[in-house]
């Protein structure tokens, strides 16, 4: 960096107490709230552990036309934002919760949780389901594991209006 | 929501309380449009959300934010020309607080925004980081990707080019 000399210094100084004056400018308060909220949202709609450590990330080819099936009565449901969240976490808990076999149908429900919405009525049966589902600790064979997940999630998300693969 | 989670949104809200206003200030001195600076540093928070909930680790995000908000910026410029300063002067400096009664920060302000548009943008970038929102050249150095002598070097390049226009303007 070339030297300066004191005049330089004091110079500069002056223009740098200058560009501080620029501090003064800030969002206004209610635009701060304002994107906050949309922050908030944006995070609610992404949330960091539905893909944490890509653990999630694969599909194996034999779940694909029976989750493609089930994906699409999916989207026929209504949710609250709030509803699919707790849902969303919901099933990451249980997931995490079951060796690694198990996780495999995770991100394909997450996903499309994403896109659904549940009425209300429903809530209530997701979490019991959910609650009791997470308490079953037997070892599961994959492709049974697939058959009863698929069961379950359906179930769950159907509310029992329409369960599909009961 | 698990306490992992929960931990990563409150972090990630709480840079948003600390940086929103420097990431504005930082977009808004690039593109002179409160309007689109607001709009920069919302999407440059959403970048930044998107990214960490890929499971990615930030391990300094004020610097990680001004890299995003840098980037944004980059590719609004090559979409659109800065507005000219006399559009903002023309729109009028809101600073969005009342310092009304403080008449030296005023004549300070406007004698420097008024210059602050004509510099090398290289050095506008800088300048601003350096003073306005307090960034030390290591941390400018983190977020440009060049050295830190390579940052001191343009700081004092850009404060002789800036009081070189100060001196002219007051010379006439």
């Amino acid at each position: 960096m070339p030297k300066r000399n004191k005049d330089q210094v004091e110079n500069f100084a002056d223009i740098e107490t200058m560009l501080a004056s620029l501090k003064q400018l800030r969002l206004h308060q209610n635009d701060k709230e304002t994107v906050r909220r949309a922050v908030s949202l944006k995070m609610k709609d992404l949330p960091v552990s539905a893909v944490r450590d890509g653990e999630f990330d694969r599909l194996p080819e034999h779940m694909d036309t029976l989750t493609a099936s089930f994906l699409a009565d999916c989207q026929k449901l209504t949710l609250a934002d709030t509803e699919r969240m707790e849902l969303k976490t919901s099933l990451l808990s249980y997931m995490q919760a079951k060796p690694r076999a198990a996780n495999v149908p995770v991100i394909s429900y997450l996903s499309v949780l994403g896109t659904i919405t549940m009425d209300a009525a429903d809530k209530a049966v997701v979490r019991d389901e959910l609650v009791a589902a997470m308490r079953v600790d037997e070892p599961i064979v994959e492709e049974r594991h697939d058959q009863s997940v698929v069961t379950v999630f359906a179930s769950l998300l159907c509310g029992g209006r329409n369960a599909m693969f009961a | 929501m698990s306490s992992n989670q929960q931990s990563i949104e409150e972090e990630f809200l709480s840079a948003y309380d600390q940086y929103s206003d420097a990431i504005f200030r930082h977009c808004y001195f690039r593109v002179f449009d409160r309007e689109r600076g607001k709009d920069l540093m919302q999407e440059t928070f959403m970048r930044a959300w998107e990214y960490i909930a890929k499971g990615e680790k930030v391990l300094n995000m004020r610097a990680f934010l001004y890299r995003i908000a840098n980037n944004l910026i980059v590719d609004e410029s090559r979409k659109k020309k800065e507005q000219s300063l006399e559009k903002l002067q023309e729109d009028g400096f809101d600073p969005g607080t009342d310092d009304s009664k403080d008449w030296k920060n005023r004549i300070d302000r406007d004698r420097i925004l008024s210059k602050l548009g004509q510099i090398d943008e290289s050095y506008r970038n800088i300048l601003v980081m350096r003073f306005i929102n307090d960034l030390s050249p290591a941390e400018i150095a983190e977020i440009t990707g060049d050295s830190a002598n390579t940052i001191s070097v343009r700081i004092y390049r850009g404060l002789k080019q800036l009081r070189s226009l100060i001196n002219d303007a007051q010379a006439q």
